[in-house]
């Protein structure tokens, strides 16, 4: 585990310097509005800095910490769905829907981007943290660990993920060629 | 980057997007997180003066109408508006918990965080707390609808009309807060399923 500092604003500021720039990804992942996505971010820093006096070391740091902001971004998600009655849908849905099956493939990678924000957006919270984490690079394991689903369903969904994103993406290449 | 995308490519694309540069000193952490609190003691005092207000108000009536049972309906009905602000007040309190406890949050996994916050807004739409709300706010209009039809006076028919739409506006708030409990407790079994094993 590679906790150097013990105290509440050490462990901020370790995580801020390590986690910063992943941390406005997930922010930007679950909220596309600029200054609403602001407010998301701080409050995804003040939570995390009041989340270490319960620190106790009993996951490493980057679980706690993706726990920490996928909770908060995830409060942020029931409450906009509330208020604007937006409906997600889950992995398994999203190939089926008509857009997604019209949707243009790319080799461009500021449009690639573009159209896995526009994909994450869509997803309900649970499918979107997993699609996150499997974008920041972790393993199963590691996205069970923090997620708390099983690690057999969240192999099922990093399969089905890669399958679209590859799909769509990687047909793009082949007709750009 | 190549013609074509493969999974680590679309990785690298996420990962290496433009970033921001967000930034926040401690000093500025704390100070917001104590607006924060001070924010959450504010609305809360909000909420009860409102409430307060509503009780008051209703309860004057009971101290100024001189039948008997309008009294009892005018204090039924301060007692309900009281209970729903309570109600209210204490959903809203459970929904800020999140961020204000944000230690617990650490600890728990994020399936358990979104079924307990699931869980909350279920138990709003039915079940005691949703019924014993629906009974406390149809116990005054019942009194003024019962009063209306037993003492044929010169205002009857504004007190028939006025209480018979607000109990029918709680009867037709049945389906609907039953509907939405059933939609967060089918997205609770769909939780419940991912934790289990393998789909």
């Amino acid at each position: 585990m590679a906790v150097i500092t013990s105290n509440k604003d050490g462990l901020y500021q370790e995580t801020a310097h390590t986690y910063g720039a992943a941390l406005e990804r997930l922010a930007h992942a679950y909220e596309r509005d600029q200054d609403i996505r602001r407010d998301l971010l701080q409050d995804i820093h003040i939570a995390l800095w009041r989340s270490f006096d319960g620190f106790d070391g009993r996951c490493s740091l980057r679980t706690w910490v993706y726990r920490v902001a996928h909770n908060v971004a995830t409060s942020h998600v029931i409450r906009q769905y509330r208020t604007n009655s937006r409906s997600f849908v889950g992995l398994e849905e999203l190939e089926n829907m008509p857009d997604n099956r019209e949707a243009r493939p790319t080799s461009d990678r500021y449009e690639a981007l573009g159209q896995i924000q526009a994909l994450i957006e869509r997803l309900k919270p649970l499918d979107r943290q997993v699609m996150l984490s499997y974008l920041e690079g972790m393993d199963a394991a590691s996205i069970g660990e923090i997620s708390g689903i099983s690690p057999g369903n969240v192999a099922t969904k990093i399969h089905r993920i890669k399958s679209f994103l590859v799909r769509h993406l990687h047909e793009g290449g082949r007709h750009g060629r | 980057m190549a013609d074509e995308f493969s999974s680590e490519d679309v990785r690298d694309v996420w990962q290496k997007q433009d970033s921001e540069s967000f930034r926040m000193s401690l000093d500025e952490i704390r100070k917001k997180s104590e607006l924060l609190d001070s924010c959450i003691r504010r609305r809360n005092l909000i909420g009860l003066a409102i409430g307060f207000f509503e009780v008051v108000w209703f309860s004057v009536f009971v101290f100024i109408v001189p039948n008997l049972g309008h009294r009892i309906g005018y204090f039924l009905l301060a007692l309900g508006c009281g209970y729903l602000v309570y109600q209210l007040l204490l959903n809203k309190l459970q929904k800020r918990a999140a961020v204000i406890r944000a230690g617990e949050m650490g600890n728990k996994v994020s399936i358990e965080f979104y079924r307990a916050e699931l869980g909350r807004q279920r138990d709003f739409h039915r079940g005691s707390r949703f019924w014993s709300r629906l009974v406390m706010l149809a116990l005054g209009p019942l009194v003024f609808f019962g009063l209306a039809i037993a003492h044929p006076q010169n205002d009857r028919f504004l007190w028939l009309v006025v209480s018979a739409s607000l109990l029918l506006l709680l009867l037709r708030a049945v389906p609907l807060n039953l509907r939405r409990a059933r939609k967060y407790q089918a997205q609770i079994n769909e939780l419940d399923a991912l934790q289990c094993g393998p789909q």
